[in-house]
């Protein structure tokens, strides 16, 4: 075993390179590309066996991926955010091919408005599409649970392509210790990919993922894919267990952290959890009986697991790092149905935080479990909360003030020398709205204070004063 | 969708993989590199090939 200092991303590629990969259909996008850049790099060098070809998009990746999988070969894929979505046609189709293979996300927000940063609404949108889903707090798990993932997917009761999840920037670019285990005891973990019947051979020629006329087949299909599956709990927890056993660190469905005895529990998934953890050392170091439960796998949904994880607890305050419009915390609405009818079940209160990257501080922490506390002692959940500070509105009140100022300024029939409308010439501005080559027109918003980020605001780096940090 | 193959019928003799209108090709390169990689390493003979095509 070795250590290095190893960024999320080139931990999720050293999995791979551990777990022998043959083949990795890829295509860049942000935070993701250093994943692929690494494999790259070794395939091209000879360190690593293997064959890297590049798609002209993810839902051609995607496609490839499948396709090889079904062919009899080890594949390794990564994307992020837009690149997940563009691919979800294929997501939904290539596990109903029973073709077992890996991809890893780096979360990132979703567009609009369009950002780098990380949360999970990317993530979450491929939640039904059937492959599994293995989420990550730390550079070293997302090393150990890309072998472990394999081992998942190609065993014979589950047959479907995993997720390994990680966050962008948080994970995917910060470097941590990692161990790396040795490859011959990596091997003796996995064994090659044996793919049985999923294959194609000139001398046994096979139809798959072939058609069915009429609902009966169709929901039998369906329904055994959901079955196999639910079959990823007991799997994961024998591969998770192993694991324990030759490396020592040991990974089941929920990540437990000091919750047994905890009157208080966070709920939440991602490398955020690590800083619920900081904040229950702090907790129980002023006396708090606070813990967290993380779920480590999503898909399956160790629903069981959780019934019995937050039993005797008083409040679970569920931090959900993604936002599904109109409904919520996707993580709070799965928790409340899992917990749905169980006698003394706790409160659970809904907590939004760390979209697009957006820090959740130990205050923010020691406040919902506060509010945790008390929501236990009324008996009453409260509503579900933005974590949102005054200071972030008060510098979002100055970015639409500037932005308003702006659309003031380019709208002055008088200032010739701004206006690109004016009969003389002058600079011409455009828009930093989604559509970058329309001109702002007088009409567009008129003189409204600007309220969604997509309102036209003027790009003029010479006088534009930027916000205070 | 073309509904040639209809389980349990297929009117093919050889093989064949439902993909995607969008990704036929992509789908065809998957199985291209899987069969090249198989005997590139010994783990199909040669004769086992298949030209694929979309």
């Amino acid at each position: 075993m070795t250590g290095m200092l190893l960024t999320g991303n080139a931990a999720v590629a050293w999995g791979a390179r551990l777990a022998r990969v043959d083949y990795v259909p890829a295509f860049p996008i942000t935070p993701q590309t250093e994943i692929i850049e690494a494999l790259a790099g070794w395939i091209d060098s000879g360190e690593m066996p293997g064959r890297l070809v590049t798609l002209e998009s993810e839902h051609a990746m995607l496609t490839a991926a499948g396709a090889a999988a079904a062919t009899g070969v080890r594949v390794f894929t990564a994307t992020s955010s837009q690149g997940l979505l563009y691919a979800m046609e294929m997501l939904y189709t290539v596990a109903g091919w029973r073709a077992p293979f890996v991809l890893a996300n780096v979360s990132r927000g979703l567009a609009t408005p369009i950002t780098l940063e990380p949360d999970h609404n990317d993530i979450l949108a491929a939640r039904d599409c059937g492959f599994l889903q293995i989420h990550c707090a730390t550079c070293q798990e997302v090393l150990d649970n890309l072998p472990i993932a394999y081992r998942v997917a190609e065993d014979p009761r589950v047959g479907l392509p995993v997720i390994v999840n990680l966050d962008g920037f948080y994970l995917s670019f910060t470097r941590e210790p990692v161990v790396l285990p040795e490859p011959r005891e990596v091997d003796a973990f996995l064994p090659p990919f044996q793919p049985r019947d999923i294959r194609f051979r000139a001398s046994q020629p096979l139809s798959q993922a072939v058609a069915v006329l009429g609902g009966g087949p169709y929901s039998y299909f369906r329904y055994e894919t959901h079955l196999a599956a639910r079959n990823g709990l007991q799997v994961y927890a024998e591969a998770g267990a192993e694991w324990g056993e030759r490396f020592g660190r040991v990974y089941d469905a929920l990540d437990l952290y000091r919750s047994e005895d905890a009157e208080i529990c966070f709920v939440m998934i991602g490398s955020f959890a690590t800083k619920a953890m900081a904040a229950v050392d702090a907790l129980r170091a002023a006396g708090r009986r606070v813990g967290l439960v993380r779920p480590r796998l999503l898909r399956p949904f160790p629903d069981e697991a959780l019934r019995r994880a937050p039993a005797g607890k008083r409040a679970v305050a569920v931090v959900d790092q993604n936002l599904s419009f109109g409904f919520g915390g996707v993580l709070h609405g799965e928790l409340c149905s899992a917990l749905y009818g169980l006698a003394d079940a706790p409160i659970l209160l809904s907590f939004i935080g760390g979209l697009g990257g957006r820090d959740i501080s130990q205050g923010e922490l020691f406040e919902m479990a506060r509010l945790a506390a008390d929501a236990a002692d009324r008996g009453e959940a409260p509503p579900p909360r933005l974590l949102y500070t005054q200071d972030e509105l008060r510098e979002v009140r100055k970015l639409q003030t500037l932005a308003h100022a702006e659309r003031n300024r380019l709208e002055d029939p008088d200032d010739h020398e701004r206006n690109p409308l004016s009969q003389r010439q002058g600079p011409a501005l455009r828009c930093a709205c989604s559509a970058p080559a329309r001109p702002c027109a007088p009409a567009a918003a008129g003189s409204r204070p600007c309220t969604r980020s997509t309102t036209c605001s003027a790009v003029d780096r010479s006088s534009s004063t930027p916000p205070a940090a | 969708m073309t509904l040639l193959s209809v389980y349990p019928f297929t009117p093919f003799r050889g093989s064949w993989l439902y993909t995607a209108m969008a990704s036929a090709p992509a789908g065809a390169q998957g199985v291209r590199d899987a069969l090249d990689i198989l005997i590139a390493q010994g783990r199909m003979p040669p004769e086992e090939d298949l030209q694929v095509v979309v």
